[in-house]
């Protein structure tokens, strides 16, 4: 499969939904780059599903543009979808037939081609022994992987799995994530709706953060940990004597202690790693690591979703909406 | 995306996969003629002189009522499975995010619930046709006439009945629900109203006085049953209804019913 890199796989601009008077979806500007594997977060019924759905035309904006592999949706949606593989929250099926058949329902909308695939998809989920099972005995873990395989039957450069981790146990979820990055590996993007934080992190290269119907944030997992500030993570041998000459420098503006026993400290947006490591040095004080802190997505992800819980930030005039720091991995 | 054929084999195999309502249709299609002639032969060998063989041109108009009311719910079965599974198993989102035109989605249930329901019928009329010949005793047998119009009297029936079924319960997202309604009326309010004087001659559109029309024998006179004027002072309720009428009406209700359930497929949210 040869990809340009540079495509953008999907996009919204100004994207809102409304049903009835609720909003479900404000202002949504989002970019998934083709290649990349992305998360959307958010805690329950932040619009993740809303959002997919306005992805895939199942349901009408009530504003605001999505295009999606380069084509406008709904207007273009025949072409738009040709080369998207989607499950939209749990994936569903004919239980009265077998894991095989059901795909071959999906496969005979698309084309001959993608009937031919079955074979290849089962296999690729690990179902090809069971393929010709009813779905009414399979395992949600094993639905899930169906739902994948059935993803996969117009070998799509855009992937979009809604909650996809759901039900996996923890070798399924090891699994998914090597097959995630696999998909990914070959140049498809593969967008992963998730509230599952930890898995997010381990798979994702690129995230945004939804709250409450809002983008809140969307970068590279990299700068997203990185936008905590100017942290540096310090181990050193006299605890004691190592916080009285911190407290000392103008430009350290707070120290903390982390359960592991290394000091945190927040410098001055000019101040560098190097002079603290001098500066320590000099006032007799071993220094055994010295790197950059960086927060977790978890952290991040509930500095950025609780802020919104503040009365002053949620309203409607003034949503925060992220910048595009960087979406490219 | 030329699909059509493949989609038609996919909705038959939806169907024929669900063993028992496979096995509940041809329980009711074959089953209603097995049970008519049983019982016309149980009668005949109790009492041939007051009960005449269960086949024969007799047998072929008796066993008729109950083969009806079989096949028309067996089609009503087969149609709303149709119209609502792909709904109601939670398949139709990912059938929807495929882009294929959810106007084709809706379409090609129509032919692919009729391979289904269609060599049931066919079976059904064929051990008619057998048990009239074979049990006749002697009697006369139905000219090759009847049983053409036969024949075409059962495919109205079961594609009216089966195209009704299947939009109604596209249009109401349930299988449950449309079957209520439709047996409801096909067993129940469709003969009340049709023997409603009332109605007059509006009761031309009736899907039942319709497909009564095409039996074999109908004449355009028909009689609906008995208006009284006061006791003892009846008459026979007659509305006139020509073929061409008839199938009118039949083409109405299917053209009516598939519009409903394709535009509640290409419309609703997934």
């Amino acid at each position: 499969m040869n990809v340009n890199s540079s495509e953008v796989a999907a996009s919204t601009h100004n994207l809102g939904k409304r049903f009835g008077e609720r909003s479900a979806l404000r202002d949504i500007d989002l970019v998934v780059p083709q290649g990349v594997a992305f998360g959307l977060l958010g805690p329950n019924g932040a619009g993740k599903t809303t959002l997919i759905r306005c992805l895939l035309g199942l349901t009408r904006p009530t504003s605001g543009t999505v295009e999606l592999m380069g084509h406008a949706v709904p207007g273009e949606r025949a072409a738009a979808l040709a080369r998207v593989g989607a499950v939209v929250e749990e994936p569903r099926f004919h239980d009265h037939l077998s894991g095989r058949e059901n795909l071959r329902i999906v496969s005979a909308l698309l084309s001959d081609a993608a009937t031919a695939r079955i074979p290849e998809v089962l296999h690729r989920v690990g179902l090809s022994e069971r393929a010709g099972d009813r779905v009414a005995s399979y395992s949600l873990g094993m639905r899930q992987r169906l739902g994948i395989a059935r993803c996969l039957l117009n070998d799509p450069l855009l992937l979009i799995l809604d909650e996809p981790m759901n039900g996996l146990d923890p070798a399924g979820i090891q699994e998914f994530r090597i097959l995630v990055r696999a998909l990914v590996g070959e140049g498809r993007s593969v967008l992963i709706s998730s509230h599952l934080l930890d898995e997010i992190e381990k798979t994702c290269d690129v995230v945004a953060i939804i709250d409450r119907g809002v983008l809140v944030r969307q970068a590279a997992l990299s700068a997203l940990r990185q936008a905590s500030g100017n942290q540096v993570r310090v181990m050193v041998g006299d605890m004691v004597l190592a916080r009285a000459v911190l407290g000392r420098i103008a430009w350290v503006q707070s120290v903390a202690v982390e359960d592991s026993g290394a000091l945190v400290c927040t410098l001055a947006t000019d101040a560098t790693a190097a002079a603290l490591n001098r500066t320590l040095v000099q006032a007799k004080v071993d220094v055994s690591l010295l790197e950059p802190a960086s927060a977790s997505l978890e952290q991040r992800f509930l500095d950025l979703t609780t802020r919104l819980q503040e009365p002053s930030n949620t309203s409607e005039s003034a949503p925060r909406r992220g910048a595009h720091e960087e979406v490219r991995a | 995306m030329n699909r059509v054929i493949p989609m038609i084999n996919a909705e038959w195999l939806k169907l024929r996969k669900r063993r028992g309502l496979t096995w509940l249709s041809l329980l009711l299609i074959a089953g209603s003629v097995l049970l008519t002639n049983g019982i016309l032969t149980l009668y005949h060998l109790s009492d041939s002189a007051k009960y005449g063989p269960a086949g024969g041109v007799g047998g072929f108009s008796n066993s008729q009522t109950l083969f009806g009311i079989a096949a028309a719910l067996a089609a009503i079965l087969i149609g709303a499975t149709a119209g609502a599974q792909d709904v109601e198993s939670g398949v139709f989102r990912s059938l929807a995010a495929t882009g294929q035109s959810r106007v084709r989605l809706a379409l090609v249930r129509i032919p692919g619930g009729l391979l289904q329901l269609i060599p049931m019928l066919l079976l059904g009329y064929g051990l008619e046709v057998a048990a009239v010949f074979l049990l006749a005793g002697g009697t006369p047998t139905p000219s090759a006439t009847d049983l053409l119009v036969e024949l075409g009297w059962l495919l109205t029936l079961g594609v009216l009945n089966f195209t009704v079924g299947l939009g109604l319960a596209a249009l109401l997202r349930s299988r449950a629900f449309a079957v209520g309604i439709l047996v409801a009326w096909e067993l129940a309010g469709s003969r009340v109203i049709d023997r409603l004087s009332d109605f007059g001659n509006w009761r031309v559109l009736s899907s039942t006085v319709a497909t009564d029309r095409l039996l074999p024998g109908a004449s355009n006179a028909m009689t609906l049953g008995r208006e009284c004027t006061a006791p003892g002072a009846c008459t026979p309720d007659i509305v006139t209804v020509s073929i061409a009428a008839a199938l009118l009406v039949i083409l109405g209700w299917i053209v009516v019913f598939t519009i409903a359930g394709v535009w509640r497929t290409a419309t609703q949210e997934a």
